[in-house]
């Protein structure tokens, strides 16, 4: 490990607000986008599972 | 080769063989990202002149070369969805789109919050960084066009054509450290060049940037066979592969 403890390691030499305001944001972007896709299949497939029920409910 | 083509271009034939990437880009991505922000954030050495702030460097460049890389793919899918009319270019070059402008509003985001302690400034209106929000504005124009348009045919042509005629912007964000004096420094990173970096340096960042591109594939194929399962929702073998998972 390149710091002497954990505090130094949160300190992050004086710039800690801007490396993990990056770091943050960007693992929150990639996230979403991975949750935001798979929200998206989640509700198609519930709306096709109803259509797909009164399909088959229908003579 | 024309078959083969063919047969991609098929959203049937597409969307079975696609899905068996996914697991192997899933899998790169949990491991090569992890490891690089583990690595640059507590592993990588100090630089001698920035500090800690250079740990920022893992996210802005892996992004900034994305952002490029993600608007190059979207270009040649437009180009393909105007050239052959492929139903499955148009639904690439639209799933690419929001992709690439998040990761463009990284790049950007990131770089600000670099310059900010080693320019004192987030924003300057340098080559680099300008020509950098021109390509924002280009995803957005492709996405919103692409959008405005619904299911039209000619409404993603037109988006095709501003993603074609955006490829001009790349060799400017490109060659803008070498054809203007700008407070940008010069690429990180060169896959032709021997890294000017020690080997601690630049081994998470090349982690970072595989890590980055498994990533955007991963995401991209999730969207682009989400975007085929909505667009042929009627279709047979869409219901066909639902009905027996119900």
């Amino acid at each position: 490990m390149s710091f002497e403890s954990w505090g130094d390691f949160v300190a992050m030499g004086g710039y800690a607000a801007y490396v993990f305001g990056a770091y943050g944001l960007t693992v929150a972007v990639g996230v979403g986008l991975v949750a935001q896709v798979w929200v998206r299949k989640r509700r198609w497939e519930q709306d096709l599972r109803v259509q797909l029920r009164a399909q088959e409910k229908q003579p | 080769m024309w078959r083969w083509f063919h047969e991609w271009g098929s959203p049937r034939y597409f969307y079975a063989r696609s899905g068996r990437l996914l697991p192997y880009l899933a899998g790169l991505t949990l491991l090569l990202i992890p490891t690089g922000i583990v690595w640059g954030l507590l592993y990588a050495p100090a630089d001698y002149q920035q500090g800690h702030s250079y740990r920022i460097m893992y996210v802005h460049v892996p992004a900034a070369i994305l952002a490029q890389s993600s608007y190059a793919m979207m270009a040649a899918a437009g180009m393909v969805s105007l050239i052959w009319r492929l139903k499955l270019a148009d639904a690439a070059m639209q799933t690419a789109a929001p992709i690439g402008a998040w990761v463009t509003a990284i790049a950007l985001i990131t770089g600000a919050l670099w310059g900010k302690p080693m320019w004192g400034t987030y924003w300057v209106w340098d080559a680099r960084l300008t020509s950098t929000l021109i390509l924002l504005f280009l995803f957005a124009g492709v996405l919103a066009l692409r959008q405005a348009a619904g299911p039209s045919q000619s409404g993603g042509r037109a988006a095709a054509v501003l993603a074609v005629v955006g490829l001009i912007n790349l060799p400017i964000i490109k060659f803008s450290v070498d054809w203007w004096f700008t407070l940008h420094q010069p690429a990180s990173f060169s896959v032709t060049e021997k890294p000017a970096m020690p080997i601690e340096m630049w081994a998470p960042l090349l982690a970072m940037v595989i890590g980055v591109y498994g990533w955007f594939f991963w995401v991209w194929l999730l969207r682009l066979r989400q975007e085929i399962r909505e667009r042929e929702v009627r279709s047979e073998w869409i219901r066909q592969r639902y009905q027996n998972e119900f």
